[in-house]
């Protein structure tokens, strides 16, 4: 039976240490996060302190609203779900497949196919973006959803493919075999079999795309321009105006542009963890 | 169902080499890979080849009009190569890439196996890891800046508060602070995807293989060692690979950080290619660097693989 | 005989051909107008009227607001300008002005504005009208000029006149400099000196100016010249004496001195807005005054024309984004302008009577208009990006590393003078 987690090794002491230990590493890496929320508690002129302080001294609430009155921030929310949706959704379409070719299959050209899909993010996208621009404006891909999602899923595939391939190679053959024994032909195994089995890498490498998706600025920001199609990452930083920066909004703001992914995340966890079905291979 | 009736089945892998078997090709895998191969290529294929036919071109925007954009070879290559600034920001992309790949991958391992443990309410420990990676780059950009500010940020502040320096440290102000600050904010940015990554790796260790060293009487160090570790070596190339290549690209949290300064201090390759194609306008230059940086990546991720993957050991 | 379903679809294949040529008749020309200010809270609800207006009084004409935030605009622009696409109307910052017209980016406009007053009634065309090679390349839409803005009661209390050489201004600046402690709660002068900001050369300048230099001079970069080293060392060691914040960027300082924790600040006529917004009740104890020159006896400034409207050369519509540019050109528009945003726009004499009466330190600013030098170097006005990058990073050097002035400055041009091999 593999990859059930350790539960009730060891003494409780070791344990308790462990999770205490957890709990101060989540603090120290969360920090800066609590202090981004700080900020957006502060009033508008409390920002400036050479020795600010680590607790929270004002509730200020305001700027939440603020930034759905000030700016379309739920059109902003919704176009960046659907963009990362969409991307998530094509990438695992395409991705699943080509991993499982490079993973199960023996064939010529398997390793440059490989080499090839990741030598494409190896140059800069401040370079490519002007390219890429120019080629969607002759397609009629600028100013639309569909454009973002393609040029995202072009970044997240490769990454996803080399993930999932990863995951699929750590299936044993066995199950497989037994399987093609039973008379499966290979792409039910592969779905039948396989998938379900991947299923942590699948979800990680889901995550994975979905994060990029959400947090990616430059792409976006160059294809989109009219306010119908704009996404939380770049509208955040129209709250850096010309001549002031609005701290305690775009904090608010950045407080809750990371919820999304958050709660995606915190939903999806548990499939990231779970082992594998019981019984499907013995011993 | 009785006899295998599919010749392609071996006992050793790889398990469906229908290569070797029978004469025509089997196009199966070809055929899975291809819908991939296309979206990546109409999106990327053009513009690759572009930034290597403008690398061997004089593209100076502001010239543009007047004297066209003529072949000059590997001039641009050449001027790259005689200015410091290039040489600089390679050393320090490397030191950057190593330095934040190493430092995230340690912190990666220790919150991954922290998150092993079975306990109430470890899902939400395991939500909150991925915060940092969930927060937008700008956003995370601003509240470092904020953070490491000189005069206002926090950190001095509490390190002034509690006497562990005397004078506040110019974070993103001087060049060697700047290139730890920046590393720093990058291994805080990019760990999450590393720690699930590892944490679903060590999911994948078989139970057997500690009870069996529990047995044989080793220590948690042993166990670490042995049984962990060895379990964990594919998907630490993985990670290592995936994060070093996005690492050593990446450019929004440098840029938003300290835009390459102080001076020259933090620029990398990429953060190069930007200023010259956004701030100086010569896209020749730009488009050379760039494919200087494809290359670079190229030659470590091919030995990386080369020399680092091992096939799965089945049990 | 063909199948009923079949029919009814040419049917409606006809219909819809007779139909769609009137439809294109009817339908209107969408312009493109590129802006960075939609949001802002001055500038944006005055374009919006502006358009309604525009497309009401063209009902065959629509403008469509392409927005960037302000930092992403630029990069924008110029992947646009380099892909032939950018927007008909075409809205940028003077400082990029010759940069685009190397390019080719924009139109020439003389045919245009010869059938116009614009000429007549805008700031005099030597001073400010972005004119290269004897064509005009762009219609002014603010203008800039920078003066210090003061808290009086603070200079009053401190028993302070207002300086009149840049001897007086750093006795004032440290005058007006308190600590408690190790603490600073009071700042007597804004420097702006965080390297990563645009701002850093542009505002040293004006120290360099007062000792009577630019950056550059007869087509030669003169960072080495002794005005220009005086200015630096002027401003650098103020930054010394503690009356600015640490590696300050324009946002700092403009809160602190609305929340009246700094002295003086200089800046622009758009700070007033900022003001008002921040912190209305001190409106009464602002005061401005120009920046003395070295020796007293003159004033100094920078400005130009901060941001400018154009047409872009790839636009299928000049003729038509040229209406845009005219209609808001006129008085009333002009007027309009500067009421919503409390800048100087192009055309002169725009600003109310009435405001000038309620706040009558604001005319230092037109007065900086006309005594402003332009901020990108004389003769080197192409290679204003790359400049301000080696510029600002030699600055932040200087003030932030405490580097020498004078063997900083002439490392920055030797690299200046690379420059010019491209």
């Amino acid at each position: 039976m593999r990859g059930r987690t350790r539960s009730r090794r060891g003494p409780t002491i070791a344990r308790t240490f462990r999770i205490a230990l957890l709990a101060v590493v989540t603090g120290l890496l969360l920090f800066p996060f609590y202090w981004t929320l700080l900020t957006s508690l502060q009033p508008r002129g409390a920002i400036y302190k050479t020795h600010p302080s680590l607790l929270p001294e004002a509730f200020r609430w305001q700027s939440y609203l603020e930034i759905f009155q000030l700016r379309p921030f739920d059109l902003w929310l919704q176009n960046s779900l659907l963009i990362a949706a969409g991307t998530t959704a094509l990438s695992m379409a395409l991705g699943i497949p080509a991993a499982y070719s490079l993973a199960r299959f023996a064939y010529q050209g398997k390793r440059s196919l490989g080499m090839v899909v990741l030598i494409t993010q190896m140059l800069p996208a401040s370079l490519i973006v002007v390219p890429i621009y120019l080629a969607f404006l002759r397609f009629g891909l600028l100013e639309s959803k569909i454009g973002v999602i393609l040029a995202h899923a072009s970044m997240t595939l490769p990454y996803a493919i080399w993930m999932l391939r990863g995951f699929f190679e750590t299936i044993p053959m066995e199950v497989l075999e037994a399987a093609m024994v039973d008379g499966c032909s290979r792409l039910r195994a592969m779905l039948r079999i396989s998938l379900p089995l991947a299923v942590p890498g699948i979800v990680g490498a889901g995550l994975y795309v979905f994060e990029t998706s959400w947090n990616e600025y430059l792409f976006a920001r160059t294809f989109i321009s009219r306010g119908e199609n704009m996404v939380v990452s770049v509208g955040i930083s129209t709250f850096i105006g010309e001549y002031t920066v609005f701290w305690h909004q775009i904090m608010a703001a950045a407080v809750i542009s990371a919820l999304p992914a958050f709660i995606i995340f915190f939903v999806f966890q548990r499939f990231l963890v779970q082992g594998l079905s019981s019984g499907a291979v013995k011993g | 169902m009785s006899v295998p009736t599919s010749p392609r089945l071996h006992a050793n892998p790889p398990f469906l080499s229908a290569a070797r078997r029978r004469t025509r090709v089997d196009f199966l895998p070809y055929l899975l890979f291809l819908p991939a191969l296309l979206a990546i290529g109409a999106v990327l294929f053009y513009p690759v080849v572009q930034a290597i036919l403008i690398s061997l071109r004089a593209y100076y925007l502001p010239k543009v009009a007047t004297s066209g954009t003529p072949f000059i070879g590997l001039a641009n290559y050449r001027a790259i190569s005689e200015a410091p600034e290039f040489w600089h920001a390679l050393l320090f992309n490397a030191v950057y890439t190593v330095g934040s790949v190493v430092g995230l991958y340690v912190l990666s391992l220790l919150v991954a196996m922290l998150l092993n443990d079975e306990f109430r309410g470890r899902g939400l420990f395991r939500a909150l890891v991925i915060v940092p990676w969930a927060v937008p780059y700008v956003v995370a950009a601003l509240t470092w800046i904020w953070i490491f500010d000189i005069q206002f940020g926090v950190l001095n502040s509490v390190l002034l508060r509690t006497g562990v320096i005397e004078k506040a440290v110019p974070w993103l102000l001087s060049p060697n602070w700047a290139k730890f600050s920046v590393i720093l904010s990058t291994i805080w940015k990019q760990f999450p995807f590393a720690a699930i990554m590892l944490l679903a790796g060590l999911q994948g260790i078989p139970r057997e293989l500690y009870e069996a060293a529990d047995v044989d009487g080793a220590s948690a160090l042993g166990r670490f060692r042995y049984v962990t570790l060895p379990g964990l070596h594919n998907v630490s190339l993985l990670v290592i690979l995936l994060s070093g290549i996005q690492i050593f690209k990446l450019f929004t949290v440098i840029y938003l950080l300290t835009a390459g300064g102080p001076g020259h201090a933090t620029e990398t390759l990429v953060v190069q290619t930007y200023l010259e194609a956004f701030s100086t306008f010569d896209m020749g230059r730009a488009s050379a660097i760039g494919v200087v940086t494809l290359v670079i990546t190229l030659v470590f991720s091919f030995l990386l693989i080369r020399f680092g993957y091992r096939e799965e050991a089945k049990t | 005989m063909m199948p009923r379903r079949l029919t009814a679809i040419l049917l409606v294949l006809l219909v819809g051909l007779a139909i769609a040529p009137g439809a294109a008749l009817a339908a209107k020309t969408a312009l493109r107008m590129g802006t960075w200010q939609a949001d802002d809270p001055a500038f944006g609800p005055f374009y919006k009227e502006a358009i309604a207006a525009f497309q009401k009084a063209n009902p065959d004409l629509e403008i469509v607001l392409e927005h960037s935030p302000s930092a992403a605009y630029w990069d924008k622009l110029l992947t646009q300008i380099a892909t032939k696409n950018a927007p008909d109307i075409m809205k940028f910052a003077g400082y990029n002005f010759h940069e685009y017209v190397a390019m080719n980016a924009l139109e020439a406009l003389d045919g245009f504005l010869a059938k116009t007053d614009i000429l007549r009634r805008f700031y005099p065309v030597q001073k400010s009208f972005p004119v290269v090679d004897g064509k005009a390349y762009a219609v002014i839409l603010m203008q800039r000029g920078t003066a210090v803005y003061y808290n009086m009661r603070m200079l009053q209390e401190a028993g302070l006149a207002i300086p009149k050489d840049l001897k007086q201004l750093a006795e004032a600046a440290k005058k007006l400099t308190k600590k408690r402690g190790a603490e600073t709660v009071q700042y007597g002068l804004g420097l702006r000196t965080d390297p990563k900001h645009q701002d850093v050369q542009e505002y040293t300048l004006l120290f360099a100016l007062a000792y009577g230099s630019h950056w550059s001079a007869n087509g030669k970069w003169v960072l080495t010249d002794p005005k220009v080293i005086q200015g630096v060392q002027f401003a650098k060691d103020l930054y010394d004496a503690g009356v600015s914040p640490l590696s300050a960027q324009p946002n700092l300082l403009r809160e602190l001195f609305w929340q009246e924790k700094l002295a003086m600040q200089i800046d622009g006529p758009w700070y007033y807005a900022q003001i008002e917004k921040g912190n209305p009740k001190m409106l009464k104890d602002v005061g401005s005054f120009l920046l003395p020159t070295a020796g007293g006896g003159g004033a100094v400034s920078t400005g130009g024309p901060m941001n400018l409207i154009g047409v872009s050369s790839n636009s299928k519509f000049k003729a038509e984004a040229w209406k845009f540019i005219e209609f808001i050109s006129q008085s009333e528009w002009q007027r309009k302008f500067a009421d919503a945003s409390f800048n100087v726009p192009g055309m002169k004499g725009a600003l109310s009577a009435e405001f000038l009466k309620a706040n009558p330190w604001f005319g230092t600013f037109q007065e900086a208009i006309d005594v402003a030098e332009q901020i990108p170097p004389p003769g080197f006005e192409t290679k204003f990006s790359p400049f301000r990058k080696t510029m600002n990073g030699a600055l932040g050097d200087i003030f932030i590393l405490g580097k020498p002035v004078q063997e900083t400055l002439k490392a920055a041009q030797g690299e200046l003078e690379k420059l010019a091999t491209r």
